[in-house]
């Protein structure tokens, strides 16, 4: 195996793609503190949560993540920005990375020898992209609607309860789940969300 | 089909039907609508998909802290290790029969195919965008602060007693290894384990540690994990110490291993290195000291003796 990284090359415009590929190529200058840091900044904890989806652990996913920045100093060198964003060229590394790590025999967890069972097998990547880009979704979401779909959804609360809990009139429960609901398909639709 | 969001926001049940929170009573009255209401129906239809992808939401997870700091080290120590990108192999695994294998270079990244759905997504639909909002700005590693001995995260070594001459060209390498290693490291490949330590308090129960040794060509490195110790004045840290048999007071034969302090938990992973051989200095400690006299004057907090040696 051999020659560069082959990144889909339908990229989108991207305002930050010329500063990240200029942080990479410092990596490959041997400039390492500084831009590191600042990628982590931007893609840490994306990368951190699809390793948490793709391993079923935190551990692991802190290592994938530790694995990702080091594979991006190795083939730095070998980044062209023209072929792909390096937002994408560290999810191929953090997928790959997580694939071996699935693959480590220290991965798996300590049965005892008469209770194997067959490994819960990770969700697809495209589950995972979609799952990732429904809770950054979320999180652009002011408080006050966060809140009502929350209840929502993660406790099953009705509305009048979630009025209740929140002391609020019914209605503006209602309307804030309204309005929640809006924004929230509106951010996923900036971010491609397949079922939209 | 685009709807009217005023009529739509007069029958608001909309969305709390399509979540399926509506209350009994809305929830038959909105269904009887519903019926017959193409612009509910539509927005029915365009809130669906919504709930549905709100169900399988990741997990709204938070790497830790020190991730970061972590993430830094990992690939300062993989520099050290490697000395170029294109070189980058492991840290060598020490001359010992139970050397773990030679490590392989990690392997570049797999080229993905042609068209890659799940990638093109993540490039078409820029969904892999820079995170906006504060984040933990990881800790930024100088030289200076090392030296400054100031009571931060960056360990320093120093050398007393007999071993200071026959330590010094080791202490040089170790010290400049020292100024580009942050708090914490991973070692894909660690050479196999030199000795273990289990720290224990001898009065506070709630405080322990371990300590896992593995030899390098520089000496050993040290991954210490401490818990619970207890909080320091702002002026204080904590130093690990090796001890070797014969001290005893007003005979010190001490090596430092470093320095470090602790979160609020009293918490921390910290890696160190020693010239320190635990063959021969067996028993580690832990004491809180205060700059200034780089003797051993605190009262030791954890202690724990060599085991597994190999």
């Amino acid at each position: 195996m051999g020659g560069s990284l082959t990144v889909s090359v339908t990229s989108t415009e991207d305002p930050n793609a010329a500063e990240e590929a200029d942080l990479v190529a410092q990596i490959a200058a041997g400039d390492v503190e500084a831009p590191v840091a600042e990628l982590y900044r931007r893609y840490g904890k994306r990368l951190y949560r699809f390793g948490v989806q793709a391993l079923g652990d935190n551990g692991l996913a802190e290592e994938m993540v530790q694995e990702s920045f080091v594979k991006l100093w190795r083939s730095a060198e070998r980044f062209d920005a023209q072929r792909g964003s390096v937002g994408a060229f560290l999810f191929v590394i953090a997928r790959s990375t997580a694939a071996d790590i699935r693959k480590r025999p220290s991965s798996r967890p300590l049965v005892p020898v008469e209770e194997t069972q067959v490994p819960a097998q990770p969700d697809s990547v495209d589950q995972i992209l979609d799952s990732l880009i429904v809770r950054e979704a979320f999180e652009t979401l002011g408080p006050g609607h966060a809140q009502v779909l929350q209840l929502a959804q993660e406790e099953g609360l009705t509305q009048s309860q979630i009025a209740a809990r929140l002391g609020l009139p019914l209605g503006t429960v209602k309307t804030r789940t309204f309005h929640g609901m809006r924004t929230l398909r509106a951010a996923l639709v900036e971010r491609g969300f397949h079922a939209l | 089909m685009p709807y009217d969001v005023k009529h739509v926001l007069d029958h608001a049940e909309v969305a709390g039907w399509v979540l399926g929170v509506l209350d009994p009573d809305d929830a038959r009255d909105f269904q009887a609508h519903l019926l017959g209401c193409d612009q509910c129906q539509a927005a029915v239809a365009e809130f669906e998909p919504v709930a549905q992808g709100l169900k399988h939401a990741a997990p709204a997870v938070e790497p830790p802290a020190d991730l970061a700091a972590k993430t830094l080290a990992a690939v300062q120590h993989a520099i050290l290790a490697g000395r170029a990108p294109k070189a980058a192999p492991a840290p060598k695994a020490a001359p010992a029969p139970k050397a773990a294998p030679a490590p392989k270079a990690a392997p570049a990244p797999q080229p993905a195919p042609a068209r890659d759905a799940a990638l093109d997504k993540a490039t078409r639909l820029d969904i892999i965008r820079p995170q906006t909002g504060p984040q933990p700005e990881p800790d930024r590693l100088t030289p200076e602060k090392a030296k400054a001995g100031k009571a931060s995260r960056w360990w320093h070594i120093h050398w007393s007693g007999p071993l200071l001459p026959a330590a010094t060209a080791l202490a040089a390498a170790a010290v400049t290894a020292a100024a580009f290693i942050a708090v914490q490291t991973l070692a894909f490949a660690a050479p196999a384990v030199a000795a273990t330590f289990s720290l224990q308090a001898p009065h506070d129960k709630a405080a322990s540690g371990t300590a896992t040794v593995r030899h390098h060509d520089g000496g050993w490195e040290i991954q210490l994990t401490v818990d619970h110790l207890p909080a320091l004045r702002s002026d204080q840290f904590y130093e690990c110490w090796y001890e070797g048999a014969g001290n005893r007071p007003g005979h010190p034969d001490l090596i430092t291993a470093g320095t470090f302090v602790v979160n609020h938990s009293g918490n921390g992973t910290f890696t160190m290195w020693s010239a320190a051989n635990p063959a021969k200095f067996k028993t580690m400690q832990i004491t809180a000291e205060q700059p200034g006299d780089t003797s051993q004057q605190g009262a030791v907090l954890l202690s724990g003796t060599a085991r597994g040696l190999s």
